[in-house]
């Protein structure tokens, strides 16, 4: 008997049957083909106001601008008063933002060298402040982790409450599930060291959000 | 992994008198456990959420043949490879396979409690593979060569300085002499030194805290990110995991999640939670080539048979040996395996057997916190109670313990005798602390005595009392 059978055999006979009925076969299949949220958690109707207030609590700074124009502007800005090089490793599809010669932006995966990174995210959740990222040929999941500082443009119109619509725009909007989803929540951080909490061990050591678009539009739709 | 928890009592011993792991133990309550209290008195639903967490972990056990079907399917229909492991053994000579295939010399490791289990670390060296610990408290304890003392803190046993001193000791061709004096200096340190693993390793494996049947994709949360470079950078990407892991769907491991931050860290979510679905696609600029995903029976089909299937419920979030007293007083390592506190006293003796883990369930005041704290309700006080009755069942009770019940039982079962054994003694210690209202000295009870005073018994006992009552009613 092969391993997997030998499991198989054994978990069934924990529940007390050699093949799983009927009904049961059709509840589970059911379960996973119509995917339904749990309990969710209240949330204020504003959601950015919600979103601003979690990504800080976790060390992520978010800036506002009002559309694809300022980006360019928003991210020399932020990189001077960092005191960064204007340099950085960005997701393919920002390409055409025109990036000469205010700033050196290469696209495609990290290497060891890229001190910041500029990726676009698929959605923001606002229960926590998160920033969901997904894989691709336009922008690969190294961006995430390997550069020193990340920088995520969230379109104020893809930012939801909870995790759950996370799932449902997944299944909208792609054929098939992307190999990562990332859901980042500020920096990367350990307390494994005097348990004290110290922000940037492996990950970036910082998560800066540019939130892009109308907030009060937003939440109207949302109250809608 | 060997256990070594016949040792419980010794090394109990030892960790009450080793202060750098009392002062460590010392930090929690202010610590973790009052984070934790924080952040679920902010979310009003959390008892809610529990209900629904310990259902959703039921549903997928009761039916755990039929998700782990649909769980495999999935996961080959993204082009990943699932194996099956009956025990320990097998899954480390998968995991041997695939890295001797995959022509690894390094492999980094996220953390993982099935891996420990497995001991996929030591398996690997015997093969003349690197396997580097890339979550810093299981870095800093590779470096020790020692065990974690806690699944989600694994050094939390060391200090600042002791690491500092291991970095001295092994960073030494690397970094050289630099300033260690504080936590981020260490911590950048690690960075530095693991950057160059992350990029080095052939193969990347990692634990999953779920599995996801609807899509075939496994979840890890970490804070540090080391789990994503793990999982991202080298060319094969190997998760190894227990069969009990799986939910049906990403609503399910959604409202698991909520649950799992809070009780483990007291964060709402932690930095990172990721989803990996198969390798990386045709299209994909980074990921790995391949995705293989070792599923391991180990004993856990055998716990879904009886009486300790709720203890299949765990997401591993340690909440429940924060809130123990016994684990706040010896920390992890004198429970002898991958699993200490509440939790482990459970599960060891169920994987290693009552003869080796004996002492582990009795470790346990049975005040009930980790009950009232687990994020899936389970009744880990019950749970030690019925190991309790399977070891006296089987013979394993201690004999002092066997011997001192017998005659308790005894002398309860002669009522004359019984009152004449306790009103003497009560009647002595009444006389003895007679003065202060308290005592200070106690024969026999040293160790108890010794932390705090033992207050002046009335004198009489209940039964000596009972009947005067009785004529002055009338």
């Amino acid at each position: 008997m092969s391993a997997r059978e030998a499991v198989f055999t054994a978990v069934r006979t924990a529940l007390g049957r050699r093949q799983a009925p009927q009904e049961a076969r059709a509840a589970v299949a059911r379960r996973i083909a119509s995917p339904t949220p749990n309990l969710l958690p209240r949330l204020d109707a504003d959601l950015v106001a919600v979103f601003r207030v979690k990504a800080q609590a976790a060390s992520c700074t978010v800036d506002q601008i009002a559309g694809p124009d300022e980006i360019r502007g928003a991210v020399g800005r932020y990189l001077d008063e960092q005191g960064w090089p204007r340099r950085l490793r960005i997701a393919a599809e920002l390409a055409t933002l025109g990036w000469d010669p205010d700033i050196a932006a290469e696209a495609g995966a990290a290497d060891p060298a890229d001190a910041v990174s500029l990726v676009p995210a698929f959605a923001g959740i606002a229960e926590t402040g998160s920033l969901v990222l997904l894989s691709g040929p336009d922008h690969p999941t190294t961006l995430n982790f390997v550069p020193e500082h990340h920088i995520v443009i969230l379109p104020a119109n893809r930012l939801v409450g909870h995790q759950e619509d996370v799932w449902a725009l997944l299944r909208q909007e792609c054929q098939t599930m992307p190999r990562t989803v990332n859901i980042i929540t500020g920096p990367s951080r350990t307390a494994d060291v005097d348990q004290i909490v110290q922000i940037g061990v492996h990950g970036p050591k910082s998560v800066h959000c540019l939130l892009m678009g109308d907030e009060s539009g937003l939440a109207a739709d949302e109250r809608g | 992994m060997k256990p070594e928890s016949h040792a419980f009592k010794r090394r109990a011993a030892e960790a009450l008198r080793y202060q750098p792991l009392q002062d460590a133990l010392a930090q929690f309550e202010d610590g973790w456990v009052a984070k934790r209290r924080t952040v679920v008195e902010r979310l009003p639903e959390f008892e809610q959420l529990r209900a629904q967490g310990a259902a959703i972990r039921d549903e997928a056990l009761r039916n755990l043949d039929l998700y782990l079907e649909q769980y495999e399917s999935a996961v080959q229909r993204n082009g990943g490879q699932v194996h099956w492991a009956r025990d320990a053994g097998e899954a480390q000579e998968i995991v041997r396979r695939i890295c001797r295939e995959a022509g690894a010399r390094t492999v980094t490791r996220g953390k993982s409690m099935a891996g420990e289990e497995i001991g996929v670390t030591e398996a690997l060296q015997a093969d003349g593979i690197r396997v580097v610990d890339t979550d810093l408290g299981e870095y800093i304890i590779q470096l020790a060569e020692q065990r974690p003392s806690h699944i989600v803190f694994p050094c939390v046993h060391l200090t600042g300085r002791e690491v500092a001193e291991l970095f001295r000791r092994h960073h030494a061709g690397k970094t050289g002499e630099r300033d260690r004096s504080t936590v981020s200096a260490i911590v950048q340190e690690a960075r530095e030194v693991l950057r160059e693993e992350f990029f080095a390793a052939e193969v990347g494996i990692t634990g999953a805290n779920f599995l996801v049947a609807e899509t075939g994709s496994n979840f890890i949360v970490t804070n540090e990110g080391n789990g994503d470079l793990t999982c991202t950078l080298p060319r094969v990407h190997v998760v190894t995991t227990g069969i009990e892991r799986v939910v049906p769907t990403l609503e399910d491991a959604s409202t698991l999640l909520r649950l799992l931050g809070r009780s483990a860290t007291g964060q709402e979510i932690t930095a990172y939670t990721t989803l990996s679905t198969g390798p990386r696609r045709s299209d994909d600029p980074d990921g790995p080539d391949e995705y293989h995903v070792v599923l391991v029976d180990n004993g856990r089909s055998r716990m879904l048979a009886g009486e300790f299937r709720e203890m299949l419920r765990c997401i591993r979030c340690g909440a429940c040996m924060n809130h123990c007293p016994v684990y706040r007083s010896i920390g992890g390592h004198p429970y002898g395996w991958v699993y200490p506190g509440p939790m482990g006293a459970v599960l060891t003796p169920l994987h290693v057997g009552l003869k080796e883990a004996g002492d582990l369930p009795n470790a346990c005041t049975m005040n009930g916190h980790c009950a009232q704290v687990c994020p899936v309700q389970i009744p880990l006080p019950s749970l030690i109670r019925k190991l309790r009755g399977r070891q006296f069942a089987a013979g394993l009770t201690p004999r002092t313990t066997v011997l001192g019940l017998r005659a308790w039982a005894f002398t309860a079962r002669h009522p004359t005798l019984y009152h004449a054994l306790t009103r003497w003694p009560i009647a002595l210690l009444r006389r003895l602390g007679r003065r202060r209202g308290r005592l200070r000295r106690l024969p026999l009870a040293g160790g108890w005595i010794s932390q705090r005073d033992f207050p002046a018994p009335a004198g009489k006992t209940f039964f000596s009392q009972w009947p005067r009552r009785g004529e002055d009613e009338r």
